[in-house]
């Protein structure tokens, strides 16, 4: 008797997870973006390209030969030369710091491309999270919107009301009926922008059947660590950092090729007509008189300050911009608490104040039914906030890289 | 020694007629309420008043801050005999200032009791001496005329009857009834007195049925009913089982030419109406005003008309939204009576109609009360119902007999 209830609680848990519909969760999500994403295709090519192009530039220069054969008479004069420029020799570390530098500044870079599009996921797909919630909410308040239209259309039936009356009725049901449509597209757009920020083609088939958005709030960081975390974590700004640091070494190869000029050496073969030879060393440099390389040491000045003060300004911007995240956070929270400890509740308490009502005929059937109404106005808002809060954290985590914080969706 | 003895037969005469007078008429018995005591100064009969907030039920289960006299609303009768010289104290526990006016006596301007225009107001805590001699017989009434809309709508209010010197006629039961209407929100517990008109408790001596106490006589009395009316709006009483006779207003008796019979009686804000009949129909008979909101207790003034609306199917959906719907209104609303005794109302509230009667629900609250006319009067006819004779009382027939 035993095993064979055990056996049907086994079969019942085997049938049952056969039909759930299995969840599409944040952490899929992300790995598809990142694996699929158009926009981090381009960058990973770009990024692939630009290596490819570091190495080329740092590919040493051949050694030339010069051969001159001018005959006369029976004899000719002979001219060979062997030259490598040396310039590189001397040089190459400083390019190869300039290059390590851009290279690391390129990484960066496609880092916050890849941070910027877990943003972006991380926001549609909470965007999803919202607008489903939102759809559940919003078929009650219209099916209650229907209910009462029904009952009016009885009541007209039964000729205790007129056909303004119904009709003005009717215009509510059809109000929600619309509010219902939006909320389909609300949904239906918010899939498709999170398959198209995932990288999915249009055709594909998947399920985006969400969890619920998380009402676990993680606590906000303070203004000191965020500012910190800017400085530490954010990639665009390191990149900002190693391109300047490329920029200087840059600078630095410049300044040594515009100090020892065009540095040749080689060796040198003459042969006269006479037949006389001569074997020598040959050094070759330009003179910097005229041209001491001002103008583009310059140029790399002018760089480096426009790098630096693009720093300034993406920083500046960067604390603003949390700034305004926390102040949006903090103004969620305040209102996710609020409206799930008191407007919630109180409008509980009011359904329940109007069922009594109801009770001894101090309030009407509609009462009773738009006192529910508006308590799925409040969950509606109660949804809307948590959504708002989760976009604001998403945007926060972009702004400052990652936030290092436990029980965050990620 | 002369003096003595004329000073004693003085005083026994006085003492005589005295004894006399307290006998020769009926105390006015107050359903639901009480008739205030006095006492002899130097020859004055001395009356003391008190206005001040009382905690007030209106029926079990309902209860209401209200302004009142020596702890009631309305407050207690002042009862008097026409020739009286009559000294009433009136002292203010109000948090504001209040005077009394002695609606529908003859007296001396200044003792007419106008906060500001004939005397000034008796400020809280202050007690006033107001003096005069009754020059008339009739049913009047005292109300506060200092604030009227509020003192008067929380309930400062009383009948002054005023006996006449000499009977013309015998009373058996002569009982006095103030007809009047507040609005108490559902879930409060104090009457709005901003209200003007939309009320929603109608009470006898501000009480509602089931809470209102019943008129007891023996068959065959003599029975003067006395109303009065300081609200807002006009009630027309109803008796059932017998007709009457209008035979006073507040401005004296109607002559017997001019009396004609009723069964109804209007009751206008600022009058009072009194009306007499012998009781020879044995019986529990209902008194109640006859608009058809008033015999009845809150219910909502916007409810929808649910009368003939089918709400089958419909059930279901509603009670997803609210799970402890029910429908209601359908067939009528007769229902309420017996649900009221199951469901759970506001605070404070009063069902809208429903007590228990002797054949199942009376469907009734408000301004109702019963006549209860029986052959012999005990303690206990108060509270019991009719024997009705057999073959009285109407009962279902066959489908053989109706169809005849």
């Amino acid at each position: 008797m035993h095993y064979s209830r055990l056996l049907l609680v086994i079969v019942f848990i085997i049938a049952t997870s056969l039909h759930a519909t299995p969840i599409f969760d944040l952490k899929t999500a992300l790995d598809i973006g990142l694996s699929k994403a158009p926009s981090l295709q381009v960058q990973a090519q770009d990024l692939y390209s630009k290596k490819a192009n570091y190495r080329l530039s740092l590919s040493q220069e051949n050694p030339s030969v010069q051969a001159s054969f001018l005959p006369q008479g029976s004899r000719s004069k002979i001219d060979l030369s062997f030259d490598q420029n040396l310039m590189r020799w001397i040089t190459s570390p400083l390019e190869n710091e300039a290059i390590d530098s851009q290279l690391e500044s390129d990484s960066l870079l496609y880092k916050n491309a890849v941070a910027q599009l877990k943003v972006e996921v991380k926001k549609a797909f909470y965007a999803i999270q919202a607008a489903q919630a939102l759809l559940v909410i919003q078929n009650d308040y219209t099916q209650a919107a229907q209910t009462t239209f029904e009952l009016t259309k009885r009541q007209f039936e039964a000729g205790n009301i007129n056909e303004l009356q119904l009709k003005t009725n009717e215009v509510a049901c059809q109000e929600a009926l619309t509010m219902t449509h939006e909320k389909e597209l609300s949904l239906q757009i918010a899939e498709w922008h999170l398959q198209e920020t995932m990288g999915l083609a249009p055709t594909h088939t998947i399920n985006l059947v969400t969890g619920t958005l998380s009402e676990t709030l993680p606590q906000i960081p303070s203004f000191d660590e965020l500012d910190r975390l800017i400085e530490t974590q954010r990639p665009d700004l390191a990149a900002l950092y190693a391109q300047i640091r490329a920029e200087k070494a840059h600078s630095l190869t410049q300044e040594w090729q515009n100090k020892l000029g065009n540095l040749k050496a080689g060796i040198q073969f003459e042969q006269e007509v006479d037949g006389t030879q001569s074997l020598g060393p040959k050094i070759e440099f330009s003179l910097p008189f005229l041209n001491q390389g001002q103008a583009a040491f310059e140029a790399h000045g002018a760089v480096i300050a426009y790098l630096n003060s693009l720093l300034i300004t993406q920083k500046h911007h960067a604390q603003y911009a949390i700034r305004k995240c926390v102040s949006q956070l903090q103004y969620e929270s305040i209102e996710i608490i609020r409206t799930k400890t008191h407007l919630i509740p109180l409008h509980q308490r009011i359904n329940e104040l109007t069922q009594k009502q109801y009770n001894y005929m101090l309030m009407g059937v509609f009462s009773l039914i738009q006192a529910k109404q508006e308590e799925l106005k409040a969950q509606e808002t109660y949804v809307q906030h948590l959504a708002s809060f989760w976009n604001a954290w998403a945007e926060l985590e972009g702004q400052v890289g990652s936030i290092p914080t436990k029980g965050t969706p990620q | 020694m002369k003096h003595l003895a004329l000073v004693t037969l003085l005083g026994f005469f006085l003492y005589t007629s005295l004894s006399v007078q307290a006998q020769h008429y009926t105390p006015v018995t107050v359903p639901n309420g009480h008739t205030l005591e006095w006492r002899w100064v130097k020859g004055v009969k001395e009356f003391h008043l008190t206005v001040e907030e009382i905690e007030h039920e209106f029926a079990p289960g309902m209860k209401a801050k209200c302004w009142g006299y020596n702890g009631s609303t309305p407050g207690p009768v002042i009862e008097a005999i026409e020739g009286d010289r009559i000294r009433i104290l009136v002292t203010n526990k109000l948090k504001e200032p209040t005077a009394v006016h002695w609606h529908g006596i003859l007296l001396p301007n200044g003792m007419d009791g106008v906060e500001g225009l004939t005397q000034k107001a008796i400020q809280p805590g202050e007690t006033f001496s107001y003096e005069f001699t009754l020059k008339q017989h009739g049913t009047f009434m005292y109300h506060s005329h200092g604030d009227d809309m509020v003192q008067i709508g929380l309930g400062a209010k009383g009948f002054f009857i005023v006996h006449p010197k000499v009977q013309t006629k015998k009373i058996d039961k002569d009982f006095a009834i103030f007809v009047d209407e507040w609005y108490v929100t559902p879930g409060t517990f104090r009457p709005d007195p901003n209200k003007m008109t939309d009320f929603n408790i109608f009470t006898f001596n501000s009480k509602v049925f089931p809470g209102t106490d019943p008129l007891v006589v023996k068959t065959g009395d003599k029975v003067r009913i006395r109303f009065a009316d300081a609200g807002q709006e006009s009630h027309p009483i109803h008796l059932h089982g017998y007709n009457f006779k209008i035979v006073a207003t507040d401005g004296g008796d109607i002559p017997v030419s001019a009396q004609w019979p009723e069964t109804t009686v209007v009751i206008f804000p600022g009058q009072t109406r009194d009306i007499e009949f012998i009781a020879n129909a044995p019986g529990d008979w209902p008194l109640h005003c006859h608009r058809r909101h008033h015999p009845m207790n809150a219910m909502g003034h916007d409810n929808p008309n649910m009368i003939g609306v089918s709400q089958e199917g419909l059930d279901e959906k509603i009670q997803k939204l609210a799970p402890d719907y029910m429908a209601m209104g359908e067939n009528g609303m007769a229902d309420m009576a017996e649900m009221s005794q199951h469901m759970t109302g506001p605070d404070n509230t009063l069902p809208m109609m429903g007590a228990d009667g002797p054949f199942g629900q009376i469907g009734m609250g408000g301004m109702f009360t019963l006549l209860k006319v029986r052959d012999s009067v005990d303690a206990s006819s108060k509270t019991s119902w009719y024997h009705h004779p057999k073959g009285t009382v109407a009962s279902p027939v066959s489908d053989h007999e109706s169809s005849l």
